[in-house]
């Protein structure tokens, strides 16, 4: 089990999702923490509301409940900037780490730790979503609104997900992670439409922002890990922040991850500046008083979210591209994520106009990229 | 009425030093003077009995009005002792029933609830849903720091009606550093009140320099030291240069803006303007005309004008660098 998971004080289980397999599985194994049967989430959710700090407190606290609601939805992105029509997985929520930006903290009124235990339901609707989107590449991944493996040890979802993804082949299935727990993903046999990412950062933003995040150098060895298993990776820069000395720390990131994984077997990159709703810098201004990160300068977009301003922040993706282009060239697929088509073009030398043509660019198979352009 | 009794009083009998009910501290009589001397009291201020002294419940406007106007004997109704908890109850829903609070009356219910003993849990849930916040924890607890800052700012506070934002954000000032930004704050107005406080809480902590130190720096005094400057132009000035440290390369960006709109020598009826904070290369060119001379002149200005070599520039922002 891994040091966040240990952190796992109180479960709660909705009575009606006590016997699902997952919560039998999930209890089993944490079978040292107090247990509460509830009969909806609301009774605790206005609990942890009158709490100090509940978000802090939720980290520590494991809900068991079965989604009502559907798990697939398009993600978020924003609006007026462009996206990539991406489709998230809502398998969990929350994450046991504790980063200064996190947009969950502003974004889910449900602050706990949260499991969907009605995995059955979740196979009928993915069975069904793929059955409508047959015409089309999909891609689609779990870590949106929580960390696609920091409950994966306790859950051991990975193996069930890669076991019903790899048979789809027009769909690109991603993991996104800090994390280090790989050990399911490692028994697994790979398969190519299954992507294993990590979000990346630099080691000064890791200490100071990523509170409970592994080292950086350690996600790219994991990374390096399950590239030599065979299975493809990815990373996201996202959010790049500006520090005195961000150039350095990037470029040095950017070198380790290309001393450790080879380009080829990179399905895409994505970069993504500081950005947030106003409401979360109050909030991280007071869960992070030592944090330094919300006094950049920042402008109100046209989304109205705070992000830094234009220049900065093509200068900031600039360093970036150019250093990892110095590695891969063209190689390596990279993408913004909410950026403007201004940026696009002038940073990567591309103006889409649109999200499915975003997509068309990164969902693409190698073996169907070489077959059909 | 329940636990009330109506009477009249002598006003002198009640102490006005005691305001353990009152919500509002800064209030005005002015407008209560006229309707008073033209219709006389017609709603009764509640008052109790504590320690055989009467204070007041609710209406300490109407009871200063009356003074003011040296009435002496006014109708009251007089609440049967209960808590200070419960009493309390009059004046909040009086008050909610006629108007909103300001944020720091908010913080003085929020307050004066705890300390008569109303449970955390019952303020959260109850008062604050009432008062139309949000009902959680963190904020009841940024409420008590409100309602502790000093009166001088909790005075421009309610006269200028600051949001919530600003005030938990002054909280986060000491002492000392709010006295040294008092006389700035008190000439601006609203938004500028806004802007500074938080440029100013900004920069000290990007820099990790104090408020007191970075008001105490070269800039900052010299404008201070102005003398033909009035107080209001000194923190026009301290408000606009606090802008400009924090927004550095924004501010920059405006400044060349402006330069270069004074190159092109525009007539005056034209205005280039960029999109909102530059977030679109796309720039807007605002024509204010009276009639169809004026437009066909302007039209010929604008050909002109698409010639010049600087024109470029506006389409690409960047190169201002």
């Amino acid at each position: 089990m891994t040091e966040s998971n240990n952190q796992i004080k109180k479960i709660f289980v909705e009575k009606n999702s006590l016997t699902y397999p997952l919560s039998q599985k999930v209890l089993k194994k944490l079978k040292e923490v107090p247990v509460e049967i509830i009969d909806c989430e609301d009774e605790v959710l206005e609990k942890y509301s009158m709490l100090k700090d509940p978000i802090g407190k939720g980290k520590k606290t494991l809900l068991l409940k079965s989604l009502k609601g559907n798990f697939i939805k398009p993600c978020p992105c924003t609006p007026h900037y462009i996206g990539c029509n991406y489709y998230i997985i809502n398998t969990d929520l929350n994450c046991p780490m504790d980063c200064s930006y996190c947009i969950l903290q502003h974004y889910l009124d449900n602050p706990l730790l949260t499991i969907h235990v009605n995995t059955h339901d979740l196979w009928e609707e993915l069975d069904k979503f793929l059955h409508c989107h047959r015409q089309r590449f999909i891609r689609i991944g779990t870590g949106e609104l929580g960390d696609s493996l920091a409950l994966d040890p306790i859950t051991e979802r990975s193996k069930e997900l890669i076991s019903y993804f790899r048979k789809k082949t027009r769909v690109n299935f991603e993991f996104k992670t800090k994390t280090l727990n790989i050990d399911n993903v490692m028994s697994e046999e790979p398969a190519e439409n299954i992507i294993m990412a990590w979000s990346l950062n630099t080691e000064y933003i890791a200490e100071k922002e990523e509170k409970g995040a592994p080292r950086v150098k350690d996600r790219i060895e994991a990374a390096f890990q399950v590239q030599e298993k065979g299975y493809r990776v990815a990373f996201h820069f996202d959010p790049l922040i500006l520090y005195p000395g961000w150039e350095q720390g990037y470029g040095a990131v950017i070198d380790r991850l290309f001393s450790r994984i080879n380009p080829s077997r990179i399905a895409w990159m994505s970069l993504g500046s500081l950005r947030f709703p106003k409401p979360l810098k109050t909030l991280i201004r007071k869960r992070f008083p030592e944090s330094k990160i919300i006094y950049e300068e920042m402008i109100r977009g046209i989304d109205n979210k705070l992000r830094y301003f234009k220049p900065l922040r093509i200068k900031l993706y600039q360093e970036a591209v150019n250093t990892i282009r110095s590695y891969s060239k063209e190689r390596v697929p990279l993408y913004f994520c909410m950026e403007s088509k201004e940026v696009w073009q002038k940073v990567l030398d591309k103006e889409p106009g649109s999200k499915e043509e975003v997509e068309a660019f990164l969902s693409l198979l190698p073996s169907y990229k070489a077959a059909n352009i | 009425m329940r636990n009330m009794r109506f009477t009249q009083i002598d006003i002198h009998k009640i102490d006005t030093a005691d305001k353990r009910f009152q919500i509002s501290p800064f209030y005005s009589i002015g407008p209560l003077i006229p309707s008073l001397k033209e219709t006389g009291l017609l709603n009764p201020p509640v008052i109790t009995k504590r320690e055989n002294r009467y204070i007041i419940v609710s209406g300490w406007k109407r009871l200063a009005a009356c003074q003011k106007l040296s009435i002496s004997l006014i109708p009251v109704f007089v609440m049967q002792e209960q808590s200070d908890r419960e009493i309390f109850k009059i004046p909040i829903f009086e008050n909610l029933s006629i108007r909103d609070y300001t944020q720091i009356e908010k913080a003085v219910v929020i307050r004066k609830l705890y300390d008569f003993g109303e449970s955390p849990e019952n303020i959260i849930k109850k008062y604050m849903t009432l008062l139309k916040v949000p009902p959680h924890y963190d904020v009841m607890d940024a409420y008590m720091k409100i309602d502790k800052l000093n009166k001088k700012i909790k005075e421009i506070a309610h006269e200028k009606k600051w949001s919530f934002g600003t005030l938990e954000l002054i909280t986060e000032f000491t002492e000392n550093e709010i006295q040294a930004l008092y006389p700035f704050l008190k000439e601006l107005s609203l938004n500028k009140q806004k802007q500074l406080v938080e440029n100013i809480f900004e920069i000290s902590k990007k820099r990790d320099v104090s408020v007191k130190n970075l008001l105490s720096s070269r800039e900052y005094l010299k404008i201070q030291n102005q003398e033909n400057l009035s107080s209001v132009q000194k923190a026009e000035k301290i408000h606009l240069l606090l802008r400009k440290k924090r927004n550095p390369t924004l501010s920059a960006w405006r400044e060349s803006l402006v330069k270069l709109n004074d190159s092109l020598d525009l007539p005056e009826e034209m205005t280039i303007m960029p999109s909102k904070f530059f977030e679109e290369d796309m720039i807007s060119i605002k024509l204010d005309l009276k009639n169809r001379d004026e437009l066909k002149k302007n039209i010929d200005k604008l050909k002109e004008l698409s010639k010049k070599e600087e024109i470029s520039l506006l389409f690409d922002p960047l190169s201002y660098d």
